[in-house]
C-alpha cells in the first residue's frame, strides 16, 4: 500500500459508511490517477476530500431535519418530555411533605421549603399546554423553564439533580421538539399512551414522598415511568425509534450523574456548576444528537420532503 | 425534473457527460479541458457533486470495468439530465446573446 493510497483510505473514512461503500473505490481510483507518479496527494486534493466529507454529511443533517418520521419523533418528545419532566418534582415535594408531616414551618424562609419546586411549576404549565395542543406557546415556556434551570446558580435555585440529573437535557430536549415539531404529538402518541406516562409520574411523586427513599420503591416506581415512556414513544414505529433516541441523552445523564452521586466519584458540592453541566449534560447530548443526525435507525430509505 | 440556477461545475459535468459516458477521472479532465483549465474537479467535490446529481435523477451509473485494479464506473446522462442541459444551455446562450447585442453599443464606449 502506498503512502498516497493510505491516506486516501484514511479520509475517506470520514465520509458516511454507505457512501464510502458507494464512491469509496472510484474516489481512490481518480485520486491515484490524478496524483500519477507522486508519493502523496496535493494539499488542495486533500482539503477537497476533507471539505466533500463535510459537504456529505452536512446534507444528510438537512435532510434529517425534512424527514417525515423525525419530525413525528419530534412531536412525540414535544409532548411525552413535558409530562415527564414532572417527576423532577418528586424530591422537593418530598421536602415539603417533611416539613407539612413534622410541622417544621417555624424559623424556616418559604424559599427553604419549596427550593426549586417553581421550575416544576413551569413545566407543568408546558406540560398543560402541549397535552392541550398549544405548541408554541408551551415552547416558549419550556424555553423560560430551560433558562430557569441553566441560570439556576444565579436565582439560588442550584442542586446537584438539576446540574448532574437528567432533567436539565430532558427539559432542552423538550424545548427543542416543541419548537421544530410540525404538529401536536397528542394525536400520535396517543391518550391512553399519555395517560401510561402521566400515572408513571405519579407514582414516582407518591413513592418519593410517602418512601422516604427506600431504594425498591424508587426503582419501581422510576422502571414503571421509565417503561411508560418507551411504550409512549411506540418503538416499533420508525418516528418512535428516533423519539427515543432523542430521549437517550436525558437518560444517560441521569443514570451517569445518579452513579456519580452514589458511588462518590465526584463530589457534587465541590464540583463548579458549568463543569457538572458540561460533563452531565453537554457531553451526552452532543453525542446522541451527532448519532441520531449522521446515523438515524436504519429503516429503510429517508423519505424527504422537498 | 429540472434545476434552477445550475452552478458552473455542475453545468460542466453534464456537459462532459453529453454526448458520452465516462468515467470520474474522464470527466475530470475533460472538465478541465472544456474549462480552458479554470475548472479543476477533484474526488470530494465530483462524488458529490455527482451522489447529488443521481440523487435528482440527473445522472445515472453506465457500467463498471476495472482497469490496473482501479474501479472506473462510467456516468451518463438520464434524459431528465438531458432537458436540464438544453434548458440550461438555452438560458445561458440568451443571456450571452443579451450581453452581446448590448455590447455593439457600450455605454462607456471603446477604450
Amino acid at each position: 500500500m502506498t503512502d498516497l493510497h493510505w491516506l486516501v483510505r484514511a479520509l475517506l473514512t470520514l465520509y458516511p459508511n454507505d457512501y464510502r461503500a458507494r464512491y469509496g473505490a472510484e474516489m481512490l481510483a481518480v485520486s491515484q490517477e490524478r496524483a500519477g507518479r507522486r508519493r502523496w496527494p496535493g494539499v488542495a486534493d486533500v482539503a477537497d476530500l476533507l471539505g466533500g466529507a463535510a459537504r456529505v454529511r452536512l446534507t444528510r443533517v438537512r435532510a434529517t431535519g425534512r424527514d417525515e418520521r423525525m419530525r413525528d419523533g419530534l412531536a412525540v418528545v414535544g409532548v411525552v418530555a413535558p409530562v415527564a419532566l414532572l417527576a423532577g418534582l418528586a424530591d422537593q415535594l418530598h421536602e415539603v411533605a417533611w416539613y407539612v408531616w413534622y410541622g417544621g414551618f417555624e424559623g424556616v424562609s418559604l424559599r427553604d421549603v419549596v427550593g426549586p419546586a417553581p421550575v416544576w411549576l413551569v413545566w407543568a404549565v408546558v406540560a398543560g399546554c402541549a397535552v392541550l395542543g398549544l405548541r408554541r406557546v408551551a415552547a416558549a415556556v419550556a424555553w423560560l423553564a430551560v433558562a430557569v434551570m441553566v441560570g439556576a446558580p444565579v436565582v439560588g435555585l442550584a442542586t446537584a439533580e438539576v446540574a448532574m440529573g437528567g432533567w436539565l437535557s430532558l427539559g432542552l430536549v423538550a424545548a427543542v421538539a416543541l419548537t421544530f415539531a410540525p404538529r401536536s404529538g397528542w394525536a400520535v402518541v396517543g391518550g391512553w399512551r399519555l395517560s401510561g406516562v402521566a400515572g408513571g409520574v405519579g407514582l414516582v411523586l407518591v413513592t418519593r414522598v410517602l418512601g422516604h427513599h427506600w431504594w425498591p420503591t424508587d426503582l419501581v416506581a422510576w422502571f414503571a415511568l421509565g417503561a411508560a415512556l418507551v411504550a409512549a414513544c411506540r418503538p416499533r414505529t420508525a418516528a418512535g425509534r428516533r423519539a427515543l433516541l432523542m430521549l437517550v441523552a436525558p437518560a444517560v445523564s441521569a443514570v451517569a450523574g445518579y452513579a456519580a452521586v452514589q458511588l462518590s466519584v465526584v463530589d457534587v458540592y465541590l464540583l463548579p456548576w458549568p463543569l457538572a453541566v458540561v460533563l452531565f449534560q453537554g457531553v451526552p447530548l452532543v453525542v446522541a444528537t451527532a448519532v441520531l443526525a449522521l446515523r438515524p435507525p436504519a429503516d429503510g430509505p429517508v423519505e424527504v420532503n422537498t | 425534473m429540472t434545476i434552477r440556477g445550475v452552478q458552473e461545475p455542475t453545468f460542466l459535468i453534464l456537459t462532459a457527460l453529453a454526448d458520452r459516458p465516462q468515467h470520474g477521472y474522464g470527466i475530470m479532465t475533460d472538465v478541465d479541458a472544456i474549462s480552458d483549465g479554470r475548472v479543476r474537479l477533484r474526488a470530494g467535490t465530483l462524488y458529490a457533486a455527482l451522489d447529488r446529481l443521481a440523487g435528482q435523477g440527473l445522472v445515472a451509473a453506465d457500467r463498471e470495468e476495472v482497469v490496473d485494479g482501479r474501479l472506473r464506473r462510467y456516468y451518463r446522462l438520464t434524459p431528465a439530465g438531458v432537458a436540464t442541459l438544453r434548458t440550461e444551455s438555452a438560458r445561458l446562450r440568451s443571456l450571452a446573446d443579451v450581453a452581446a447585442r448590448r455590447l455593439i453599443n457600450p455605454a462607456g464606449g471603446t477604450a
